[in-house]
């Protein structure tokens, strides 16, 4: 375990050392922070104040009778949390364990959760006003969990609604 | 004083203590804000609240008090008076005198040592509108009335030279001699008012019976030397509260404790195993060794904190019983045994609404009026009995009541009306399955809703509260005899002991309470009957299931030999198939929290000693889901 925390950790920081400055000049103080993730050529942004680790991949323990989405449950140093795969639950393909795949660790109204990505890229500081809404129309599965969209020049980061996932249970 | 009493009391003073802090600090707080509304509320819930304990255990002077010192605030919060530094004031006071009364009952087990009539009299006068402006602030209204003379002093039963310091901390010197025999009550009252009347420097009181030849000069050293050897008594409680929160916290870290220990013994039995002659090998398991001891015994210890006594839960039925039975017309008899039985705090917070649930079924439904007890050549008067032991590692809670009986026909009736079974099962049920379906969602034997029982949500509800604990509950019933139903309890709700097994590479927990035997056996062993799979075992026929078909594990290839470990619940047993048995362990159960709270068959899952996550097997959920699908008619 401690040796993944090391091997992640790294990672993260250097992210964190890379600020995506190129914003900067046109950012006022309400700057938002996001983790973005990859899932096949997507990119994923969640909310940094909402990640509390990234951690390599770990055994998951499947857990049975629950949706597809629910990867299983993890140790977390002593806690059992459960894992989703946010690739299903966004209704994507593809893709298996890679040494880039990484486990999110996200703490949703006080409780967590790990989310399961293809890799971890960086932090990224967005304008406020750079986030929209997300698109009304479309059937773009895992639209219920789009908090909204950030676009950047030419990037479109998909924003995790967080504690939307907590709801994804009943709605299963 | 009746050991319960003394620990009731001792509750109460906790208690009141805690509130009388928590109200000067609020009081003080309404000062600056005198429209505060929720304030006053809170301040007149807690004033409320003492008064109705104190009235409870009888202490009237402190209810004199308390229930003045309500009404002012009932009027303060509904808008009746206005809030000044005079009324505060003189609440405060209230406050004093309250403490005073509450340092009384805490040394002598009464209330009446402390004077009580100034408060009351200051408070009356507010109370009918007369201006308290002038009324004197708390040093005026304070609770103690030093004066000697004032004339109820014989009428108090307990010695009067007490009076002298009404919240004393150590008896006096005219106490001691009259609990001693060696001066008479009056003999003290004279010499006492002849120190009253005395100028200062006065005379010790000692010196003045001496002088009046009321007592000789041995018997004073006597009772002198007896009151130097008073112990002080102690102002702070043997115990202190701690939150229940925190408790939790030590007995998780306890749990990780133990998972590293069970972790660190593996790793010493395989370096041992590897290098026997290695004499730091030998000093390590030693060393091991004693850290189990430790770890056991620290968990023990930490366990024990959490334990309560089961009387706790039983202290509200009595009430309830004679209060429940006048409402229905009933004589009923309430017999309680094994109070001292202790049981984690967790199990007794949960196991209390169940038991009020079960014991007004045993009233409403088991127990019959008095006519139709004689009628049927019973004493008039039910008897309810309710009866707690520790078998093992479970608590047993039995209630028998001596009524009518569990009618099992009509219980089947009930279920097939309601589709809860089918008429095929019902005739493969013997008498006491047939019972236990009352414990079934939406299964209520009452025809009539009351408000006493009978709303139909009741006796799955007492399961599913019951299981979430890790009990179990079962029923039998002898028609016109009477019905028992046992309640199982673990002593802990966060270790057991379980049995790991293995299906197809994935590990399961199942818990050793539920398990009876584990027995290996070849495919041409399982036999088929109704399109059930079940396994003759010594003359009984075990219905089976398949760990791997109920959790959709694909498997990968048909074994030829497997384990099937046979899991009781309550009477019935089944017998679960697995590929391999791996180990006993104790476990410390996590909850996997509500995300996957309603996964069928997995009670909460432990982190073995390699760090995986281990699902632990909710064995009556997969009884119950086995009977579902027979009864689906699927073939297993």
């Amino acid at each position: 375990m401690s040796a993944t925390d090391q091997q992640a950790k790294p990672q993260y920081q250097a992210a964190a050392e890379n600020p995506a400055d190129r914003l900067g000049e046109k950012a006022g103080d309400d700057l938002c922070q996001f983790v973005i993730c990859l899932i096949g050529s997507e990119e994923f942004a969640v909310d940094v104040l909402s990640v509390q680790e990234i951690n390599r991949i770990v055994e998951v323990t499947r857990v049975p009778k629950t949706p597809p989405y629910v990867e299983g449950v993890i140790n977390l140093r002593g806690r059992i949390i459960p894992v989703l795969d946010l690739r299903k639950l966004f209704g994507l393909t593809g893709a298996q364990q890679t040494t880039h795949t990484r486990i999110v660790v996200v703490s949703v109204q006080a409780r967590l959760v790990g989310l399961i990505v293809d890799s971890v890229e960086e932090v990224l500081r967005v304008p406020r006003s750079a986030i929209e809404p997300p698109p009304s129309v479309g059937t773009m599965a895992g639209a219920e969990f789009t908090q909204g969209v950030g676009r950047i020049d030419d990037r479109l980061l998909i924003l995790v609604d967080l504690s939307r996932l907590l709801l994804a249970r009943e709605a299963a | 004083m009746s050991d319960e009493m003394q620990e009731i009391l001792n509750d109460f003073l906790t208690e009141s203590n805690e509130m009388l802090e928590v109200l000067d600090q609020r009081f003080v707080t309404l000062e600056s804000d005198p429209n505060n509304t929720d304030l006053l509320n809170e301040i007149f819930r807690a004033m409320h609240s003492m008064k109705g304990s104190a009235g409870f255990l009888g202490f009237n002077h402190l209810v004199n008090v308390a229930h003045r010192g309500e009404n002012i605030l009932n009027k303060l919060r509904q808008g009746e008076m206005a809030v000044s530094p005079a009324i505060i004031s003189v609440i405060l006071a209230t406050v004093d005198v309250i403490k005073a009364i509450m340092a009384d009952i805490r040394e002598s087990g009464t209330d009446t040592h402390v004077a009580t009539d100034a408060i009351a009299a200051t408070l009356d006068d507010i109370i009918n509108g007369k201006t308290s402006a002038a009324m004197p602030t708390a040093a005026a209204a304070a609770p103690v009335q030093p004066k000697v003379e004032t004339a109820p002093i014989a009428d108090t039963a307990v010695p009067s030279a007490s009076q002298v310091l009404p919240a004393h901390t150590a008896p006096t010197l005219g106490e001691i001699l009259v609990n001693e025999g060696l001066a008479s009550k009056d003999q003290v009252l004279d010499a006492l008012n002849a120190q009253q009347h005395q100028a200062d420097p006065k005379t010790p009181l000692g010196e003045i019976l001496l002088q009046a030849k009321a007592i000789t000069e041995r018997a004073l050293d006597q009772a002198l030397h007896k009151q130097e050897k008073q112990p002080k008594p102690a102002e702070e409680d043997a115990t202190i509260r701690v939150e229940t929160k925190r408790l939790d916290s030590v007995m998780n870290l306890v749990g990780e404790l133990v998972l590293g220990r069970n972790r660190l013994i593996k790793i010493g039995t395989q370096l041992e195993q590897n290098h026997e002659s290695d004499p730091q090998v030998r000093v390590l398991s030693e060393t091991l060794a004693q850290l189990n001891l430790v770890t056991t015994d620290l968990q023990l210890a930490v366990m024990k904190t959490r334990m309560l006594p089961i009387k706790k839960v039983f202290a509200k039925l009595p009430r309830m019983v004679r209060d429940l039975s006048q409402k229905l017309n009933k004589q009923v008899r309430l017999e309680m045994r094994g109070e001292e039985t202790e049981l984690d705090k967790s199990v007794a917070d949960e196991i209390g609404d169940p038991l009020v649930h079960l014991v007004r079924n045993a009233i409403d439904h088991g127990i019959e009026t008095p006519a139709e007890r004689q009628a049927k050549g019973k004493p008039g008067e039910g008897q309810l009995t309710i009866a707690a032991s520790q078998e093992g590692n479970s608590i047993v809670i039995r209630i028998n009541d001596d009524g009518r009986g569990i009618p099992v026909d009509k219980i089947k009736a009930k279920a097939l009306a309601k589709g809860l079974i089918s008429e095929a099962e019902l005739a493969t049920m013997e008498h006491r399955e047939v019972l236990n379906l009352i414990f079934l969602p939406g299964f209520s034997t009452a025809e009539h809703v009351t408000d006493v029982s009978g709303r139909g949500v009741g006796m799955d509800v007492v399961r599913t509260n019951i299981r979430k604990i890790n009990g179990s509950v079962d029923l039998e019933s002898e028609p016109g005899k009477g019905s028992q139903i046992i309640i199982k309890l673990p002593l802990t709700i966060a270790i057991i002991q379980a049995l790991m097994v293995e299906v197809e590479q994935s590990i399961f927990a199942i818990p050793l309470s539920t398990v009876i035997e584990a027995v290996r056996i070849s495919r041409t062993d399982i036999k088929t009957i109704n399109g059930r799979e079940v396994l003759h075992l010594r003359d009984r026929v075990l219905p089976l299931i398949r760990l791997a078909q109920e959790f959709d594990i694909p498997t990968n290839s048909e074994r030829e030999r497997f384990y099937v470990v046979v899991a009781a619940l309550g009477d019935r047993r089944v017998g679960v198939v697995v590929d391999e048995l791996r180990s006993q362990e104790e476990v410390v159960i996590k909850s996997i929290w509500d995300y996957l709270e309603t996964v069928k068959g997995v009670s909460g899952a432990t982190i073995t000693g390699e760090g995986k996550v281990v699902l632990i097997l909710d064995t009556s959920e997969l009884v119950q889901n086995a009977r579902a699908w027979h009864s689906n008619g699927v073939a297993v």
